[in-house]
């Protein structure tokens, strides 16, 4: 068997600069380092071939092996690989990185981290409160009276537990955060700032802009001379961390048993529409929550606060349907 | 509320533009939400907030109005009427549900519409005009606030009022032609014989005033506002004179009202009074003035007011005040105005018309709280942070359940709060479990194609007595790692989350936990463990039973859920003690063993512990290997032991030794082959 070595490389060259796509490529790879190829015909001669010409053609075989080998290699990365060929000896840096996985905060609990984050910094702890309440902290101790409204099977959740301290009564659902601010009284003296985040429930049917079951941040600040300019200006510096210093906030007069003088606090973007969105309740604590609280009469003042997380996070996000929150849809939850 | 402007205009002087208007009542506490035109006419809508019933009337408004813009008030002037000898007769049953009830019996009228100005005025806030009659109630009831009502006289059996309770059993077809089946917690006025009407709410049909009508009985009276709402939310009725009645109107307006609509009626409607009735009384008991100081609403405040703009801004509101002494105020509210019983609700007064948006502003001077730092709360941010952190999202779900969730998922439901007044299905209990609710997101992922799902909830469970405890959930399906580079995808298991709790637990300083196998009815066989916690019972991990999946719809398998009680410690978070690095190399073996499929790693790792010596720093779990070759019925495992000094390299002498002892430990304890 004679073979022209000489003449294997030179077609191995030529045929090299003649490739141009991975199809080429691959009859290329087939006619030469296949297994039925040029070179395989090559290493397969050396056992008929004489002793002493074995050293030669080995020699030759594996030279033209390595030639072969390299223009293959340098082809795939001119032309690109047909698949099957071997790792690539640069990194495409375009191809994605593989990102370990993380978990995705819920975007409720996100607000709630942001909103008690700013009241920390100003000086508040941050407190929890159960869901399951007596009517005494939900209502009687927040000066809502016994026939009032809200009291009613409409507007809250009772339970079938008797009240343990109280057997004529149910325990129910809170149908807000604030009996969270009677348990702080009940068992702190002033000064106190707390905030008190959670999940609060009433019977509504569920559509786009109700749920039976959201959450609040309470927040209450008692102490021997707190004024109802200290609630403006600590709210107002709240909206304008949490908001931006585009806002501009106002106070409008509102009605909650609880507190004396009440307030709706809304803001709006300055420059836009001047729609005014409602964001909060506040008020100067009612003297008669203290009475409840067991504190002394007349010894201590008190501002207290409370905003709807949903609606806060609808109104930052632009997200226009409650549901999603509680829905948890992975591609909800990765958005954020 | 619908207000209308000229109708305002009727009362108070000056121009008032609506923008100007609105704003400056919305600022006053009284909200406009919408303003519409109607003819001429400007209408606010106005969300009156449940403490002004004195706001539910023109008059009321324009009093509030002339106050806001310091303009004159008209009120109009209601003649006095003539005496009549005849009375009509009135009972009152109880008069704890009716403090005072009047009847006025007028005879000779003629019903036919009324006056085009009276129709316009209560057109332009959504009132129909009927008669003149009707009219005349309903133009009253909006000019001063007083709900009336006008009857067919000669309808009504033996000319009689009485003011009672209905009796089980009653019927009464109301003026919307429903008929509505009564009982004893429904206040009526009924004449000799039968209800004519629902007190305070709606009229019946039977006395409904016609063309055909003649002689009118017309009614003025004031219903306990408690019994009028809980009537009104049980019949599922409600009314313009409802919705005064259950705020609570002004007593003092019974009688006058009452002369108004007469004096209307008579000049519209012509005919004669003939007779008046009356039972109760509208006198109340003289309230206490309300004292306070100048210095208590300044401190109150912020502000620096003086004596002037405090006196004059009450009294603006009708208030009459007297001042003992300088700088001291006692204060007496209108009896329009029930919701003004102490100093607090002056300065919201005070506050209110000059405006929140006037008075200064300050940051409050926050003193080191007394309260420590809420530890477990901080635990659980720590738990929270490293379920994140180990690829899990959180999820947010409904505390309240469906009670039959709980038999689709299997979980005993013995131990659960119950809601004594749901409004759906779904509301029916206070989940004792997680599974039914992270079922519920699996599906929802599930049937959007999202299948590889990692998620957990930090929430809460609760028990019958009403104990509720935070619970951390965790539902997991798919594929661990998301990696182009990986062939064969591992689907996410058992270990993976045991993993993912006890590393989270760990680093929320939450202390340890156990596992142990134990059946749950919810998750396959052989798939299911315990968790403990100090020796007490605290959660499960398991694959969810492709049963229990199925009856929540899921069309997927291999779902694994877990759940584990976060505990209430109670103490702060321990800060975690330096430990030496030794600068001294390790030195690690490793053993390979065949040992009964009965034997739990637990003992294999406790027999190493105690048998190690004192170099022992670790052991690690390595592999389990069960194939052809561990006989059967055995298992094969290999552990790596770490041996290492703080002061000095150990010998090959000295591990060997050290390393022996392990060896013979666990061949003799559980009849182990070493491989």
């Amino acid at each position: 068997m004679s073979m022209n070595f000489e003449e294997i490389k030179a077609s191995i060259s030529t045929e090299a600069a003649q490739v141009s796509d991975a199809q080429q490529l691959e009859a290329f790879r087939i006619k030469y380092l296949g297994k039925k190829g040029v070179i395989q015909d090559i290493y397969a001669s050396l056992a008929q071939a004489p002793n002493e010409e074995k050293r030669t053609i080995g020699k030759a075989a594996n030279e033209i092996k390595q030639l072969a080998t390299r223009v293959m290699e340098e082809l795939k990365t001119r032309v690109g690989s047909a698949g099957g060929g071997k790792a690539r000896r640069s990194i495409d840096p375009t191809i994605p990185g593989v990102a370990p996985r993380v978990g995705y905060k819920h975007l409720l609990t996100q607000t709630i981290e942001e909103i008690s984050d700013i009241f920390e910094k100003l000086g508040f702890v941050i407190e929890d409160g159960p869901e399951v309440e007596t009517e005494f902290n939900n209502f009687t101790a927040l000066n809502i009276p016994e026939n009032h409204p809200s009291r009613d099977g409409f507007d809250t959740f009772y339970t079938t537990a008797r009240n343990p301290e109280d057997q004529s009564s149910h325990l129910l659902l809170r149908s807000h955060t604030s009996p969270g601010q009677i348990r702080i009284m009940q068992n702190n003296k002033p000064p106190l700032a707390v905030i008190i985040p959670g999940r609060v429930y009433r019977p509504d049917a569920v559509d786009a802009s109700h749920s039976f079951m959201f959450h609040q941040i309470e927040g209450l600040l008692v102490d021997k001379d707190v004024k109802f300019s200290d609630l403006k200006g600590l709210l107002n510096a709240f909206c304008k961390r949490l908001f931006g210093n585009d806002i501009q906030m106002r106070f409008r007069p509102h009605y909650f048993p609880f507190t004396e003088p009440s307030a709706e606090v809304d803001i709006s973007w300055r420059g836009g529409k001047r729609d005014w969105l409602e964001i909060m309740g506040c008020g100067m604590v009612h003297p008669k929550v203290f009475e409840y609280a067991g504190y002394p009469k007349g010894k201590y003042t008190g501002l207290a606060f409370g905003l709807g997380v949903e609606r806060m996070t609808m109104l930052k996000y632009g997200i226009k349907d409650i549901r999603l929150f509680y829905e948890n849809d992975q591609r909800f939850l990765e958005q954020f | 509320m619908k207000i209308s402007l000229n109708w305002i205009k009727d009362y108070v002087d000056g121009k008032f533009k609506a923008d100007t208007l609105a704003h400056r009542l919305t600022m006053a506490g009284l909200e406009v939400e919408e303003i519409s035109h109607v003819g001429k006419d400007t209408v606010f809508e106005l969300e009156i907030t449940p403490n002004r019933a004195d706001c539910l009337s023109m008059l009321g408004m324009a009093r509030e109005i002339a106050t806001i813009f310091e303009s004159k008030l008209t009120v109009p002037s209601i003649p006095k009427s003539k005496a009549v000898k005849a009375t009509v007769p009135v009972k009152i049953e109880d008069k704890k549900d009716c403090r005072i009830y009047t009847g006025q019996l007028i005879e000779g009228v003629a019903v036919k519409e009324s006056p085009k100005e009276i129709q316009q005025r209560l057109q332009s806030i959504g009132i129909r005009p009927i008669s003149n009659l009707v009219d005349v109630t309903n133009f009253c009831m909006m000019e001063m606030g007083q709900p009336l009502h006008v009857f067919d006289a000669d309808k009504l059996a033996g000319g009689s009022i009485v003011v009672r309770r209905a009796r089980k059993g009653e019927k009464i077809v109301t003026i919307d032609d429903v008929e509505r089946e009564l009982d004893e917690g429904v206040l009526v006025i009924a004449d000799a014989e039968k209800p004519v009407a629902i007190a305070g709410i709606m009229g019946g049909k039977d006395t409904e005033v016609t063309s055909a009508t003649r002689n009118v009985l017309l009614e003025s009276a004031y219903f306990d506002p408690i019994l009028i709402r809980r009537t009104s939310r049980k019949l599922g009725l409600s009314s313009d004179s409802c919705y005064r009645f259950e705020r609570g109107v002004d007593i003092a307006g019974v009688n006058r009202v009452g002369q108004r609509a007469l004096d209307m009626i008579l000049n519209l409607a012509g005919g004669k009074v003939v007779a008046r009735g009356q039972a109760g009384t509208d006198q109340v008991k003289a309230v206490k003035p309300v004292k306070i100081s100048l210095d208590r609403i300044n401190s109150y405040l912020g502000t620096s007011l003086n004596a002037t703009q405090v006196k004059g801004t009450l009294k603006k509101l009708n208030f009459s005040i007297v001042s003992p002494k300088a700088g001291h105020f006692e204060v007496t509210a209108p009896s329009s105005r029930s919701d003004i019983h102490s100093d607090v609700d002056l300065i919201e007064e005070v506050a209110r018309i000059i405006g929140y948006d006037n008075l200064p502003e300050s940051l409050p001077n926050i003193q080191v709280v007394n309260i420590p730092e809420n530890s477990d709360r901080q635990r659980r941010q720590q738990l929270r942070e490293m379920m994140l952190s180990q690829g899990f999202s959180e999820a947010i779900t409904f505390s309240l359940l469906n009670r039959k969730e709980l038999a689709q998922a299997k979980v005993e439901s013995k131990d659960v709060l119950a809601i004594s007044n749901p409004l759906s299905l779904d509301q029916e209990i206070l989940r004792s479990s997680m599974l039914p609710s992270l079922l519920q997101v699996v599906r929802a992922n599930v049937n959007r194609g999202q299948r590889h799902l990692r998620l957990f909830e930090l929430g809460k469970i609760y028990q019958s007595t009403g104990r509720e405890a935070y619970t951390l959930g965790i539902v997991c399906t798919g594929n661990l790692v998301d990696d182009w580079r990986e062939l064969k995808k591992r689907n996410i298991g058992y270990y993976d989350i045991k993993g993912a709790i006890v590393q989270a637990f760990e680093r929320a300083s939450l202390g340890g936990l156990e596992f142990e196998a134990s059946q749950f009815p919810y998750f396959e066989e052989g798939n299911s463990v315990a968790m403990m916690q100090g020796g007490k019972p605290s959660g499960m991990i398991g694959r969810v039973q492709d049963g229990v999946l199925k009856n929540f719809g899921i069309k997927i398998k291999d779902v694994w859920f877990a759940q584990v009680r976060v505990p209430a410690v109670g103490k702060p978070i321990p800060v975690v003690k330096f430990k030496e690095l030794s600068e001294y190399p390790a030195i690690t073996r490793d053993i390979s063993l065949a040992l009964d499929q009965n034997i739990q790693y637990k003992d294999v790792l406790a027999a190493a512990r105690s048998n190690g010596g004192e170099f022992l720093q670790d052991v690690v779990f390595c592999e389990e290997y069960l194939g052809e070759k561990i006989p059967a019925g055995q298992r094969g495992i290999i552990i790596s032991l770490k041996y290492q000094s703080n002061d000095r390299t150990l010998t090959e002498q000295e591990v060997n030794d050290a390393h022996q002892q392990v060896l013979d430990q666990i061949v003799s304890s559980f009849q182990a082959t070493i491989r």
